[in-house]
């Protein structure tokens, strides 16, 4: 028996639908494409790696792997059940913070002097900013080939041996050593090209951020504190500094990142080298090595690890993200916009308006 | 929360979809993945005639320029087979070969070889991955002429594991040793009354090291470069002349009787001539327990220290301007160097680049770049079954388990037997045209044939590496990639600590090859937790 619809109720769903289609259905067709591409490149590894951590998955033989008990969390986590992964786990780790905690600040700072410098557009300004930003435009494996010329041994013929007779071994030599928990931990001369490479490298990408971020520091701010006789200095501290707060906080969340995952740059000047001869069979068993290193050695660099170790690679970039999501958070919570002054007072401007 | 579980199913799915898809695979052992589609006459037999347009893909390890010699040869096949079977040869270097296997065997399986022509080292790690078939049911099945009772057993040891054969060996080779035989001679420090200028023993070697670095210090050493178009006049070693420093020529303080040897072979040769091995029948590893490797990494560590061996840069420019007298590399140097660069028509033209009548009437000087095998690696108490032998490495043909038809893999045996068995209407075996590249073959009957003898007095390379009997392959084992690299590691950090500033000491490098030996087994304790 066919349905009696009433016209009016007919027309009151029509345009209920309509007013629902436009509502969210326009919002659903715009993010699809990003939803599924999150979804397949995204949340699908994610879960299908805490899957991965928690078996004993074989790389190119899916689908035979068994539950192995958390072992490979275990290793990570206890020292007892496999010492050396342990020993190079968190001396990776250690690595890794010590050379963030350098290089962040140095990062960040660096850029930021240069973009206040060439943002009071001095003779040749453009032509100063093109040069800062031209060496983020060289491929990571050539400067990589440019930093190991310079570094290089003198009877290699190494640029800064052979022209300020400078005759380190650079990537063999340890620099100097403590103990950490009882642990010794030894820095590599190493670390000093590789930092050269990533500043030189990086600082280009951080400067372009915040020199677009001076441009729109309101100038009558400017203008008020020459009124008020405010010093070059403090009208930085006091007036650009805040003015480019968003630059600021989006530079060091990327770049804290960045480092916190750093890679490429010890990958091509020591390959994680030298090695430490107690874990030099282990992953990232070298004086160089990074959390990143850790894992590229268990899931690429190493053939046997890759086609074994795969759950133990896995357990690792979860640890890791856990990491690096944990220090991101407390960067974002210190940095967050705190509702104080103007911010208040526009805050119950619009509450009023409302109501 | 929704997408948490949708994920995870997602994932769950997949792997599921995933599930049993290698099981066949991943069964070494297993053949039952071949079809016998095999083309058979009315009496029921096959015959390579009967194959019409088997095509193969073979991945080849082989780099320049070797390359060209394997092309040639596939090309001669293919014209030979023409309509029968077809190979298509992608060449992988060896940098990236392993890589890309293993790669390709677990992403993208359609475009797996069929046919992989490998280091011999690598076969039994790979085999056990259930990517090789054992070769012995299928040679049954096709009966494709291959006996296995004319190849080397030492080298043929490399293609089995559990009594089958998942390989067919095809040559071997080690690191030579590349000797300044003119210097030696000018300086009277031969041997047999300068007469023989190639050391034969650990005592020998010694003496020539040291006896090269007394005449050095002293300013008494002759040395000259040999490069082409250079000054070939014989000079004195005296520092301090700027005439010399300039050129980059040999000096008192750059000069080094032998460059540092190279990490990976002559430390097997180490190992295996005094009698020790990398690991025993149950993955324990034993390495750092031989004696004889022992004083091979004391040994570097005391030659550096007295300047007996030393990092003289580039091995490769030092050699032939005289700061180095030896070095070790592998067989593929002699052909880039040999005739064009340190034996050069110039060294035998009198009164021309500063070369003598003297120096052009004699063989030596003329012929001033020699190779020899490491005879000198055998410390005192090596074995005598051991002693006199080297490590060498070598190349096999396998057949992967991408192969599902009886007929394709019946066509790479028929491959691999004409490579390393086939002869030519003359009789000469096809494989001693790959030899003449530079390796020994795999095969008695090749080696002891007449076509071989003839290549092998022409060439300085296969007279150098001498009989294919006295190779020592690497022992089978699953985990070789890991106990090579915890050699090789072990080696190069005491190799680097002695380059560093704090240098090292004896007892330094001990410690050094006792921890990566620990650390080798601690690795090997880890893959046994992840492969099944």
């Amino acid at each position: 028996m066919a349905k009696t619809i009433v016209l009016e109720e007919y027309a009151k769903q029509r345009s209920k639908r309509i007013g629902l289609f436009k509502k969210y259905g326009v919002t659903a067709i715009f993010l699809l494409p990003y939803l599924a591409a999150f979804i397949t490149f995204f949340v699908i590894p994610l879960f299908y790696g805490i899957y991965i951590s928690l078996t004993n998955f074989q790389y190119g033989k899916p689908g035979i792997e068994t539950f192995n008990s958390f072992m490979w969390f275990k290793m990570i986590f206890d020292k007892s059940y496999m010492p050396g992964i342990y020993n190079s786990f968190w001396l990776a780790f250690v690595h890794t913070i010590m050379f963030s905690v350098i290089m962040v600040p140095i990062a960040i700072l660096l850029p930021l002097g240069l973009a206040i410098l060439v943002n009071q557009k001095p003779p040749g300004f453009k032509l100063f900013r093109a040069l800062i930003y031209m060496p983020s435009i060289v491929p990571l494996t050539a400067s990589g080939t440019i930093f190991t010329l310079l570094f290089m041994s003198k009877s290699q013929h190494g640029v800064l041996a052979e022209f300020f007779g400078i005759d380190t071994m650079w990537f063999i030599d340890t620099w100097f050593s403590f103990n950490l928990f009882g642990q010794p931990v030894e820095i590599a001369y190493a670390w000093i090209p590789i930092f050269f490479m990533c500043l030189w490298g990086g600082w280009g990408g951080n400067f372009i951020i915040l020199s677009a971020g001076l441009q729109n520091v309101p100038k009558h701010l400017y203008e008020a504190s020459d009124i008020d006789g405010c010093s070059t200095w403090r009208k930085i501290l006091h007036v650009t500094i805040p003015g480019i707060k968003p630059q600021l906080v989006l530079c060091l969340f990327t770049t804290i990142l960045g480092y916190l995952g750093l890679y490429g740059q010890n990958y091509v000047l020591s390959g994680g080298g030298p090695s430490i001869a107690a874990i030099a069979s282990m992953p990232a068993g070298g004086k160089t090595s990074t959390l990143m290193y850790f894992i590229q050695d268990l899931v690429a660099n190493n053939l046997q690890f890759k086609s074994s170790l795969y759950g133990l690679g896995a357990a690792a970039s979860l640890v890791f993200a856990l990491f690096a999501g944990i220090i991101s958070g407390i960067q974002m919570y210190l940095t967050r916009e705190k509702k104080t002054g103007t911010k208040i007072s526009e805050a119950y401007n619009k509450w009023h308006e409302i109501r | 929360m929704v997408l948490a579980l949708m994920s995870t199913t997602l994932a769950l799915v997949m792997v599921g979809c995933n599930k049993n898809k290698n099981d066949n695979k991943n069964d070494p052992t297993n053949t039952d993945s071949i079809v016998d589609d095999l083309p058979r006459d009315e009496n029921g037999n096959f015959d390579v005639s009967l194959l019409e347009n088997v095509q193969l893909n073979m991945w080849s390890v082989i780099g320049q320029p070797d390359q060209e010699t394997l092309l040639a040869l596939v090309k001669e096949f293919n014209k030979q087979f023409a309509g029968m079977i077809e190979i298509k040869v992608t060449s992988v270097g060896h940098y990236d070969y392993y890589n890309a296997l293993d790669s390709t065997y677990a992403n993208d399986y359609g475009n797996f070889p069929d046919v992989c022509f490998m280091h011999n080292e690598k076969n039994i790690e790979y085999a056990l991955k259930g990517y090789f078939y054992p070769l012995d049911e299928l040679i049954e099945k096709t009966g494709v002429g291959i006996d296995f009772a004319n190849a080397y057993d030492n080298i043929e040891k490399t293609t089995m594991y559990d009594g089958k054969h998942y390989g067919i060996p095809v040559d071997a080779h080690g690191y030579l040793t590349q000797i300044r035989q003119d210097i030696i001679k000018k300086n009277g420090l031969g041997f047999d009354g300068n007469t023989r200028f190639i050391p034969q023993s650990y005592e020998e070697y010694q003496t020539l090291l040291e006896g090269l670095r007394a005449k050095a210090n002293s300013g008494e050493l002759w040395v000259r470069n040999i490069n082409l178009d250079q000054d070939h006049s014989w000079y004195q070693l005296k520092d301090g002349n700027a005439k010399l420093d300039a050129a980059a020529q040999a000096t008192v303080s750059n000069f080094y009787p032998a460059f540092f040897h190279s990490q990976e072979s002559d430390n097997l040769t180490a190992l295996y001539v005094n009698g020790g091995t990398l690991a025993d029948a149950n993955d324990n590893v034993t390495f750092a327990q031989n004696e004889g490797l022992t004083k091979y990494v004391t040994d570097l560590v005391e030659r550096y220290n007295a300047r007996l061996y030393g990092d003289a840069g580039n091995k490769e420019a030092a050699f032939p301007t005289g700061q180095v007298v030896m070095f070790s590399e592998g067989p593929w140097m002699v052909a880039n160097t040999y005739d064009i660069w340190w034996n050069n028509k110039q060294l035998s033209t009198a009164g021309k680049l500063g070369v003598t009548e003297e120096d052009a009437a004699d063989p030596v000087y003329t012929n001033p770049y020699t190779v020899a095998r490491p005879y000198y690696m055998a410390a005192e108490g090596a074995p005598a079954e051991t002693a006199s032998k080297w490590y060498g490495n070598g190349h096999v043909i396998t057949v992967t388990k991408k192969v599902t038809s009886l007929q394709k893999a019946a066509a790479a045996l028929i491959f691999a037997e004409w490579l390393t068995q086939g002869q030519k209407d003359s009789g000469d075996y096809n494989l001693t045209d790959w030899c003449k590249a530079g390796h020994l073959p795999a095969w008695k009957n090749v080696y002891e044939s007449d076509s071989y003898k003839a290549a092998a007095e022409k060439s300085i390379t296969l007279t150098a590496m001498g009989d294919p009997a006295e190779i020592i392959a690497l022992e089978s084992s699953k985990y070789a990639t890991t106990l090579i690299a915890g050699l090789t590691t072990a080696v190069g950090d005491v190799q680097a600590q002695l380059l560093s500033a704090d240098g090292c000491t004896v007892d330094k490098a001990i410690q050094t090859l006792l921890a990566t030996a620990q650390s080798t087994q601690e690795a090997i304790n880890l893959l046994k937790l992840g492969i099944k």
